[in-house]
């Protein structure tokens, strides 16, 4: 091929793609923006099955400190993990609970508060590459309409941080 | 295939606003203690011994064991003895049992477990059981907790494994 022609086939793939950017509808993401403390973090929002407040947290030995328990979740247990204590080791006073929708680990968040439901286009979500230890639990980001970055959540990493710490 | 309900009978022990299960069938008796509060130092959880027909059995303080390990105090009574054959416990457990020193005397065949005195037989649907969520299964089962019952929505009972429990003490008396 001469560079004629691939010039040729260049400007295809450009005209090609960029038709592809006009027809392609965009995607809409929902996150679920909590509070814990007074930082905020997100999740999709397709991974929580429901938030429940006030429920007694029972205890159960053995475990690492941030799981903080169980709770009692229409006659089923789910486990409760205080993510301040994993990122912060200190324990968050809160009684707000984020059941994931995940019925396999049956599992649940403890935080402070839920901020709000945000839409965000597929394409302003960013995901990160490669992480730092601080960024062990972190998959991406989210901007607000001030510009403030919100940190995603990356569940099955926490969860195989709990697998690792309980040696299952 | 269903598997068919079934109900069985399981000692409730109330301590400290917690609440546990036995399986009736881990224990073969039980029994008033009239040393029902610790008397000094003791080796830790090696309480006491004490007569059961005319066999000297080592009694081991389970009531606080339970308190240390669930993280709360209790001050009710303790007066009751649950006695465990040891040849219904695992080989571990008999294994240490036979490997105490200093204990001529003490029975080989049974092992005694303070316990609160509020305690009761009830018989227990097995389907009101749960094992414990999937993340803390396997560690839970490795420290002896089989499971628990919602008794209400306030209110959890632990099943309790009383031969994993047991070796739990014993390896830290040796």
């Amino acid at each position: 091929m001469n560079n004629e022609d691939i010039f040729e086939s260049l400007q295809q793939n450009v005209d090609e793609g960029s038709r592809g950017e006009e027809e392609r509808p965009k995607k809409i993401v929902k996150f679920l923006v909590f509070l814990m403390g007074d930082r905020r973090f997100t999740v999709y929002a397709d991974l929580i099955r429901e938030i429940v407040l006030d429920l007694p947290l029972f205890y159960v030995p053995f475990v690492p400190s941030y799981v903080r328990g169980f709770i009692n979740r229409h006659g089923e247990p789910y486990t409760v993990l205080d993510l301040n204590v994993l990122f912060n080791q200190q324990l968050l006073e809160s009684s707000t609970f984020l059941i994931l929708s995940d019925t396999t680990n049956q599992a649940s968040f403890l935080i402070s508060d839920v901020a709000e439901i945000m839409k965000i286009d597929e394409e302003n979500i960013h995901m990160i590459t490669s992480r730092s230890e601080r960024q062990q639990f972190v998959m991406g980001s989210i901007t607000d309409l001030e510009g403030k970055e919100i940190l995603i959540l990356d569940i099955p990493e926490i969860f195989k941080r709990l697998g690792k710490d309980v040696g299952s | 295939m269903s598997v068919p309900d079934s109900a069985q009978d399981f000692l409730v022990m109330e301590c400290g606003g917690l609440s546990f299960l036995v399986n009736r069938n881990q224990f073969d008796s039980s029994l008033y203690i009239q040393n029902g509060t610790p008397e000094g130092e003791k080796t830790r959880y090696a309480f006491d011994t004490i007569d059961y027909g005319g066999k000297t059995l080592l009694l081991l303080d389970f009531f606080s064991h339970l308190q240390l390990l669930f993280n709360y105090r209790s001050t009710e009574s303790a007066h009751l003895a649950l006695v465990v054959s040891v040849s219904d416990l695992s080989r571990k457990v008999s294994d240490i049992i036979h490997s105490l020193k200093g204990n001529g005397e003490i029975s080989k065949e049974y092992i005694a477990l303070r316990v609160t005195s509020q305690s009761s037989i009830e018989h227990i649907q097995i389907s009101s059981l749960r094992p414990l969520p999937r993340l803390l299964r396997e560690i839970g089962l490795d420290g002896g907790i089989l499971g628990l019952r919602f008794v209400a929505t306030h209110q959890v009972q632990y099943f309790i494994d009383l031969d994993k429990m047991i070796a739990r003490m014993m390896e830290g008396m040796l």
